[in-house]
Order: C-alpha cells, then sequence, then structure tokens
C-alpha cells in the first residue's frame, strides 16, 4: 500500500464524524457536507505535503474544507448569488443530517467567505495571514469578512469577542465587492 | 453571561461529532476518493517529455454513464487484417502491412476505446509516433460484480488501435519508456493501487513482467532517457534531499547531484546537457549540470510571488509563469506574466503581462516543449473575477517566440496530461479536477493545430468505471 494510503485510512476512519460536523459549518446539507470532506481529502493527500501524523494530515483537511468551500463559491456569479442566497436565508429548513443548532443557524446567516474566515480565525486558530493564505483572499479582506462576520455573529448568539481578536476595519471599500 | 465564540464554534462541532459518531463514508464514495488521489499524485510525478526525450503521461479517470464517451462502432481508418507481411518494414509507418483479407470488426470493452486485434508482428513494423498506452478500467464500485479490464494497446498515429496483450486485473502498470519496433517497454509497475512500484521492462507480446536490476536506492524514480540512452533517475536517500542519477545504456549508476528536499519534476535541456526543477518555495530553479553535477540556483526575484517552471526556451534559458502574493483578489490583477530567466546569468525579461482570456499557469504545471522554442502547458483562462486559489486548468496554451495560442481541448475538461514527440502536441483531457469525472480521451494535435484523434473517451458501455490511462510516444 502506497505511503499515503494507510494515514488516508485512518483520518477517514477515525476522524470522519469531526471532520463532517467541521463541514457543516459552512454548509447546511449534509450531503454537501460530505462532499466538501472528500473533496479536502482529495487536496491534503494529493498534494505535495508529506504527513508524520494523522492529526498533522487532520490539521490540513480542515484547512482544505475552509478552502475548498470558498473554491465552490467561486465558480460563477450565479451560483455566488444562489449560494449567497441560501446562505442569508436563516429561515431555510436544515437539510438532511440533524436539526442544527443556534450556531450552525446563525453561521447560516454569513456569506460563504464570511464563515470561512470566522471559522478559520475563530476555530482553527489561524493568523490573518495564514486565513489569507489557505483561502486565496487578501489579509484586508480576511479582516473585513471576520469583522462582518462577528458582528452578526454577536448580535445573534450574543457572544464575546476576544479582545485581542476585535476586527479592525482597514480595507478599502473594492474589497468588499465579492462578499 | 457570553461565550467566547470560539468555545461556541468548538461546542457545536463537537456536537455535531458526536450526533455523527460512527459515520464512515460510503465504500464507494472512498473508492472514488483514493481515486482521485491517486491521480493527482499520477499527474504530479508524471514524466514530463521533451522534443527528443520519451514522451509519456499518465492520467486516471473515471467513466460515468452520460459522459462524453467513444461510441462509435466505426473501424479505425487505418485496418488491417490478421496477417502481415512476414518480413517487418524496417522504416517508420504508419501500421502494419496488411493483406487482402477481410476486415475485422473492432471489439469494445468497458472503459477501453475499441480495438483490434493485434495481428503477429505488428510491433516490429511500428515507427516513431506510435503510442503504446495501458488502460486500466474498474468498477466505480467496489462491490459491483464487473470485472476490470487492463490491456495494453497500440495506436497508430492515423488513431488505428490494436489490443496487444491483456494484463492481470490485480496489477498496476505506468508505461515510462518505449522504443519503436521494440517488443517491449519500460515501466513502472506493482499491485493495483499502490503508489510506488518497482520499474522493469514488460513484454508487449506475453504481459510478463521483469523487474530492472540498477543499483539505485530503494524507490527510485524513473526521469527521462537521452539520446544516447542514458536514463535520468531520483530517489532520496532516507533521510536526505532528492538526488539525481545517470544510468548509461551499460555500465553502473552515476550520482549526478543534488536536486533538492521537494521539486517539481526535472526538465531536460535541448541539448540534453542540463536538468531543471523548481524549488519548493517557487520563487527558485535548481539546475543540474548532467555531465559534472555542477548546482545552481537561479533566483527569480519574485519577492511576495511565485511561479510555475513551464520549460526550456532554449539551452540557456527557461519559460515561467509567475504571480504576486499581495493586490486585489482577482488573479488577474497580481500581475500574472511569462518571464524568460537565463539560467546562467538570471537575467529576467518579462515577455508578456496575462489578462482577461489568457493562460494562467499553477505553480506545479507541467509544460512540453513541442518544437524548439514552443512549449505547451495546461492553464486556466483568466477571467476578470477568479481570484487566487486551488483552481483547476481549463485549458491547454502555447508559448512560442511570436506569442500565445490557445490549443482546441475537448469541452470541460480540467485535467491534462502532454507530451510531445515528432514536432506534435499530444493531449490526454479529462474531467475530475473540479468536475465530475469523465474518461480520459487521446488527441494528436499537429502544428497547425489540426487534430487526429487517437484514442476517444472510452465508452463505460453501462458499467460506472473508474479508468486509468498512461501512456508513451515511441521514438
Amino acid at each position: 500500500m502506497a505511503g499515503w494510503e494507510p494515514m488516508l485510512e485512518v483520518v477517514a476512519r477515525e476522524r470522519y464524524p469531526q471532520l463532517v460536523a467541521r463541514a457543516l459549518l459552512l454548509t447546511r446539507s449534509r450531503a454537501d457536507a460530505e462532499d466538501l470532506v472528500q473533496d479536502a481529502l482529495v487536496a491534503t493527500f494529493g498534494g505535495r505535503a508529506r504527513f508524520e501524523t494523522a492529526a498533522q494530515a487532520e490539521q490540513y483537511v480542515r484547512r482544505a474544507i475552509a478552502s475548498r468551500f470558498v473554491d465552490r463559491t467561486r465558480k460563477g456569479a450565479r451560483e455566488r448569488v444562489a449560494l449567497g442566497r441560501v446562505a442569508h436565508d436563516a429561515t431555510a429548513a436544515p437539510d438532511e443530517g440533524g436539526l442544527p443548532g443556534s450556531v450552525e443557524c446563525a453561521l447560516a446567516l454569513l456569506s460563504p467567505r464570511q464563515r470561512a474566515c470566522v471559522v478559520l480565525r475563530h476555530l482553527e486558530d489561524l493568523s490573518v495571514h495564514e486565513t489569507a493564505r489557505v483561502l486565496g483572499l487578501s489579509e484586508g479582506s480576511v479582516k473585513r469578512y471576520v469583522a462582518d462576520g462577528m458582528a452578526t455573529l454577536t448580535r445573534v448568539l450574543g457572544a464575546a469577542v476576544p479582545p485581542e481578536r476585535t476586527p479592525v476595519v482597514l480595507v478599502k471599500e473594492d474589497d468588499r465587492r465579492d462578499s | 453571561m457570553t461565550r467566547d465564540i470560539a468555545d461556541l464554534l468548538a461546542d457545536a462541532v463537537d456536537d455535531r461529532a458526536r450526533a455523527l459518531t460512527g459515520l464512515l463514508p460510503t465504500p464507494a464514495a472512498f473508492a472514488l476518493t483514493r481515486a482521485r488521489i491517486r491521480r493527482r499524485r499520477i499527474v504530479r510525478h508524471s514524466v514530463e517529455a521533451g522534443v527528443g526525450i520519451a514522451a509519456s503521461g499518465a492520467v486516471v479517470a473515471g467513466a460515468w454513464l452520460g459522459a462524453h464517451v467513444d461510441r462509435s462502432p466505426a473501424p479505425p481508418a487505418h485496418t488491417p487484417s490478421t496477417s502481415v507481411s512476414p518480413t517487418p518494414t524496417p522504416t517508420p509507418t504508419t501500421g502494419p502491412t496488411t493483406s487482402a483479407g477481410p476486415a475485422v470488426p473492432p471489439t469494445a470493452s468497458p472503459g477501453l476505446p475499441t480495438t483490434l486485434p493485434a495481428p503477429d508482428g505488428l510491433l516490429a513494423t511500428t515507427g516513431p509516433g506510435w503510442v503504446l498506452a495501458a488502460y486500466r478500467s474498474a468498477p466505480a464500485d467496489p462491490a459491483s460484480s464487473a470485472t476490470v479490464v487492463h490491456a495494453m494497446i497500440a495506436i497508430a498515429p492515423d488513431g488505428a488501435r490494436y489490443r496487444l496483450v491483456d494484463l492481470p486485473a490485480d496489477q498496476s502498470v505506468e508505461l515510462l519508456d518505449w522504443h519503436a519496433g521494440d517488443s517491449r517497454a519500460r515501466v513502472s509497475y506493482g499491485p493495483s493501487g499502490v503508489d510506488g512500484g518497482v520499474t522493469g521492462w514488460i513484454d508487449l507480446r506475453t504481459g510478463a513482467l521483469t523487474r530492472d536490476d540498477l543499483a539505485l536506492p530503494a524507490g527510485h524514480v524513473y526521469e527521462a532517457r537521452l539520446d544516447d540512452g542514458t536514463t535520468l533517475w531520483t530517489a532520496n536517500l532516507d533521510p536526505g534531499p532528492v538526488r539525481l542519477w545517470a544510468v548509461p545504456e551499460s555500465g553502473s549508476p552515476r550520482l549526478v547531484g543534488q536536486l533538492g528536499d521537494h521539486w517539481t519534476k526535472p526538465r531536460v535541456s535541448p541539448s540534453q546537457t542540463r536538468v531543471a526543477a523548481l524549488a519548493p518555495t517557487a520563487a527558485s530553479v535548481v539546475v543540474l549540470d548532467v555531465a559534472t553535477g555542477a548546482r545552481s540556483t537561479v533566483d527569480l526575484a519574485v519577492p511576495g510571488g511565485e511561479c510555475a517552471l513551464l520549460g526550456w526556451l532554449d539551452d540557456r534559458s527557461v519559460l515561467v509563469s509567475c504571480f504576486d502574493h499581495t493586490g486585489p483578489d482577482p488573479i488577474v490583477q497580481r500581475n500574472p506574466r511569462l518571464v524568460q530567466v537565463d539560467v546562467d546569468t538570471s537575467a529576467r525579461t518579462t515577455l508578456t503581462t496575462l489578462g482577461v482570456g489568457q493562460p494562467f499557469a499553477l505553480t506545479g504545471v507541467v509544460g512540453v516543449t513541442v518544437r524548439p522554442g514552443t512549449i505547451a502547458f495546461p492553464a486556466y483562462t483568466l477571467d476578470a473575477v477568479i481570484p487566487m486559489g486551488d483552481v483547476c486548468p481549463n485549458s491547454v496554451w502555447e508559448w512560442s517566440g511570436s506569442g500565445l495560442r490557445q490549443v482546441p481541448v475537448p469541452q470541460g475538461s480540467d485535467t491534462f496530461q502532454l507530451a510531445a514527440a515528432g514536432g506534435n502536441l499530444d493531449v490526454a483531457a479529462s474531467a475530475g479536477c473540479a468536475a465530475r469525472i469523465t474518461p480520459p480521451s487521446l488527441t494528436r494535435l499537429a502544428p497547425d493545430l489540426s487534430p487526429t484523434v487517437l484514442a476517444p473517451a472510452p465508452d463505460p458501455l453501462g458499467v460506472a468505471t473508474q479508468t486509468t490511462l498512461t501512456w508513451v510516444v515511441a521514438r
């Protein structure tokens, strides 16, 4: 068996529920979430990186989930509009996969990029620079997406924004055009 | 009392994960994921081909009902009978000498293009431009009772296809090199589904495999064959950086030098005296002299940016495609450009900046030298909005001194493997990078871009299959 295959099997066997759960923060359908995880596994194990441990590989997969999610929103304006519409429809019924929690419902109020940026910054604990690299965005855009996303989440969930992460709006208006 | 958003997110994931305890990918979905990974790894490791270098490529693709497929029952244009001249033609030909016997109808198998039975003596009549292809077509669903089709096929320059020999279903064979007229080919082989098989030879008449005995480090990888018969190989001693070896046609392996910890496929210069590979930062190129082992690192001078090494333009310079990391999101606003780099002086000349409707080559893209000074490469055709990211190619382009030219490829393709020989460009095209997987087709493009379909996308014949195609062009 190839060097990458045992690691892939370990990640899929032991971490699949956690990975799908992460993907469900970004997309409301479990089928879409599983597709996203599969895409992320392909991106991770089909790339150049080598992994010493399953945890290391899983970390890459988590980031790839967010980057693949954003990539999917880049396929075209029509799709982007459709995704945005669904994402902002908080009344939309959850897809197969069980009832979403309040956090997932609140995340559904955000645009796809806002969701991805918030998840990477506040769940994966990536820096603005790292988030920008993972998602292929400028750092200014990341700051804007996180700021807007956190404002919504704070309003809906009443959650606290860590002081050190209080967003600072520094970007030009141009950076908002594809949010 | 409010809670930190990070805690809320983590709790949401934990709750969800608990609710999903025991969830596993379905066997079919996981098999497809493995196939897609192999596909990417094969493409990434595929052998680069250039003028004078054995041309080969490999594509893995799934064939799904409803995909664009080969449904034509028509026999190839060049239809031999099952008997041939007892005296093989010593000069290059487009097909075996035929007799006046009745035409044999082509046969079809799931995941294979239609083929004719190979007449006796066919291999001896093959010349430069013939293609040797190995198709392995397996059911997409591992639980399916459908059989695996694994066959070696010879393809004439006019698209006539001959089924040479069937191979074991549990075997994986990647073609590396083939001399026209030879009844054996160099391959990498091993149990199916396993990377890093051993290298050796396959008898194209019987399918028998013979292992190489080259005294190279374990895990050595075939890279290229030079005109004098010398073959180039890479391997890394564990631990240690990747090194390049040269193996003369008769003699012992010679360590050429060190390429680095990470690298793209080394590309051989037109005079075959040097190889170049992209350094892991994608901001410099490593150049090794094949004779002396002299190593130099050429800085591409792209602070805050990166480049793809597309190939050698001439003996002194390489073509790279660069962009900046900084700037607005759309790639087109990140100064994408084609640059000629003199590997001796590090002098850089921007050949053109790339705008909407022009090709953006991703880092890691493999180009091929089609003719002296002309390099073909897969790319993403830029639009005004596509941002930087893990985009898939959607087109193939050629750069020559006079500019860029788009190469026709099947609509919807997003995975390409290129090979060049005799001034022609061979393109294996399929989908599966971002789009739904489709089976590969193989097309030859003449210098005027007129196409000859060497092997259309195979018809799955009602069976959802994953098809692996690996091929080499004879020279």
